[in-house]
């Protein structure tokens, strides 16, 4: 799968958060997105996975060469997109383990089986205690079990392309490599595509980046190699206002 | 006579200060009145009361009547009303089928003699789309249990207005579960009082849609010594409906060590939808094991909608995965019997049903 960001011009509530943006990434190769807060990177996953609260004034996002716009989240998710969220909302009533076969079934045509296999493994991998799956979406879960939960739904659910918003904030030092290791070992497996959006490098000291860009005030401001990233961790964010 | 009815004067003088205190939004009137059949019911029932305008016989399309069920026809002399009377020590479940087809009022009493038992689901339909007003007393004698559970279905265009009375003596335990998934314009008002050790225990789930208003009240009060109330409500708004819950909880001078706690909590599925929550309470003692209230509205915003879509799941299944889950805690283990699993069924489909309509 190839995403393409062309020249995206968004705004909400007729303030202007995203300007010109354009990138593009692909399977198999992990792009990292980072910059300042407030820098445009949230709102440019939300733009991709289609957010009803944005206003797409111009631009273009192409999947495989065609533009999704028109398209739903829900459409957009059985194309193969995933998104990973900062602070995932809440489900009161609704188990984990029923919110992900709803889900799953949604997408796919899959046997209970194979998802009670595929959530095992999941929870594995992680680390994660078996009695979470029964417990309602994200109610009462700490930061690190949110972020470990929406990670399992990304290998369950086996997206072809995965944004993965600051996956690494507010995590210990053991808990953010146990999600490095799962969205290495999901890229390895399944040859998807992922966008790892950061203002951190922390978590590149185990996750190896393809191509790395930088925004800032809604522009992709400067692209390259782990480098970039590097540069980032010796000087900070001030060389892109240079 | 009801002994402890000789208070209800007072009671209603006290409900009518909580209104003046908060307004009454919502007055009581019942029209429209249309014609419309409702059809799909069917289950077997141990009674099978109705009040009708149009026929003299129970002809209710669908509905499938076990051979032994008792055909009662309920008259507007509410002082003859349908009575079911349990004796002392004896356990019974039955299943109750209520078919309003008339706008005359109509009588329920249910009387549980001393360590008797009840398992009583009561389903509401109308054929007629009648209105339909009803009361229902519940006494219940020292050291019984009550579990009653009503699911009203009644057709989208019918109005109707139900007073439930509960009297729960000493150390005797009442567990009322009602669940509004049809009607158009509903007023259900609740009386209860609690003697020593005894306990009522209400949830009320709802879900108003297509305009409708639901309009809950009820005043609860903690008369004896280590008595307890509970009362629960959550309700998913959808369209330009109006839910509104007023509750005055009472905790009398001889209810020393008594516990009370309202909670009422509405899901808003869209901006015209509107959910009002009015709990009160009133202690009259310095020595409550507790007494409290909480209240929570809870508009379903345009993240938490996404959020479920952006794994897959369309919009409408989206909302209706947050209302069932909201609704469900107020759901579960209500449905204890065989006969109730059957009921909550039933009654899941009716609020899923409602959900996507």
């Amino acid at each position: 799968m190839e995403i393409e960001v062309k020249d995206l011009c968004v705004s909400i509530q007729g303030k202007k958060i995203l300007e010109h943006a354009s990138l593009s990434m692909k399977s198999d190769e992990i792009t990292v997105l980072m910059g300042p807060n407030g820098s445009g990177k949230t709102t440019l996953g939300m733009a991709i996975m289609g957010y009803p609260g944005l206003a797409i004034d111009s631009g273009e996002i192409l999947v495989d060469g065609k533009s999704i716009l028109g398209m739903g989240p829900d459409e957009r998710a059985k194309l193969g997109i995933f998104m990973q969220f900062q602070e995932p909302i809440e489900i009161e009533g609704v188990n984990l383990e029923n919110f992900i076969f709803a889900a799953k079934t949604a997408q796919s045509k899959v046997s209970a089986r194979q998802i009670e296999e595929d959530i095992e493994k999941a929870i594995k991998i992680l680390d994660l205690k078996e009695e979470m799956l029964k417990k309602d979406v994200n109610v009462g879960f700490s930061g690190g079990e949110k972020k470990k939960v929406e990670i399992m739904q990304m290998l369950v659910l086996k997206p072809k392309f995965a944004i993965l918003d600051e996956p690494d904030s507010g995590l210990d030092v053991d808990t953010l490599k146990k999600v490095a290791e799962a969205i290495n070992m999901y890229e390895k497996e399944s040859h998807a595509g992922i966008l790892l959006i950061t203002h951190y490098t922390r978590i590149l000291s185990y996750i190896n980046p393809t191509k790395v860009y930088v925004m800032d005030k809604g522009k992709i401001v400067a692209s390259g190699g782990r480098e970039l990233a590097e540069k980032i961790e010796r000087e900070g964010y001030g060389f892109i206002e240079g | 006579m009801l002994e402890w009815l000789g208070d209800f004067g007072e009671l209603e003088k006290e409900r009518g200060e909580l209104y003046k205190r908060h307004g009454r939004p919502i007055p009581i009137r019942f029209e429209d009145k249309s014609s419309g059949r409702e059809k799909g019911t069917s289950k077997d029932y141990d009674i099978v009361a109705f009040s009708s305008e149009h026929a003299s016989s129970v002809e209710s399309e669908g509905m499938s009547i076990a051979s032994d069920a008792e055909i009662i026809r309920l008259t507007e002399d509410v002082s003859n009303p349908l009575t079911i009377s349990i004796e002392d020590g004896k356990e019974v479940t039955m299943n109750i089928a209520l078919i309003f087809d008339s706008s005359l009022p109509s009588k329920i009493k249910i009387r549980l003699g001393k360590h008797a038992s009840l398992d009583i689901y009561e389903t509401f339909s109308s054929n007629f789309s009648s209105d339909g007003i009803l009361s229902q007393e519940m006494e219940l004698d020292e050291s019984s249990k009550l579990n009653l559970v009503a699911l009203h279905k009644e057709p989208a265009n019918a109005n109707y207005a139900l007073l439930s009375l509960v009297h729960s003596g000493k150390n005797a335990e009442a567990r009322l579960t009602n669940v509004f998934a049809g009607g158009n314009k509903l007023h259900h008002s609740t009386i209860g009082v609690v003697e020593d050790g005894g306990s009522i225990a209400s949830s009320t789930v709802a879900v108003a849609g297509s305009s409708q208003i639901i309009d809950l009240s009820s005043l609860l009060v903690n008369e004896g010594r280590n008595s307890s109330i509970e009362s629960l409500t959550r309700a998913v708004v959808k369209d330009n409906s109006e839910c509104l819950v007023k509750e005055l909880a009472k905790v009398r001078q001889s209810a020393e060590e008594a516990s009370t706690y309202i909670e009422e909590k509405g899901l808003l599925l869209n901006d015209g939808a509107s959910f009002v929550p009015m709990p009160d309470m009133a202690v009259d003692t310095n020595n409550v094991a507790n007494a409290s209230h909480s209240s929570a509205v809870f508009p379903l915003g345009k993240k938490s909608i996404f959020y479920i879509m952006s794994r897959g799941v369309s919009e409408g299944n989206a909302r209706q995965l947050f209302a069932t889950g909201f609704l469900e805690k107020l759901l579960t283990g209500k449905f204890g019997s065989e006969k109730g699993k059957i009921m909550l069924e039933e009654a899941e489909a009716s609020l899923n049903s409602k959900l996507r309509s």
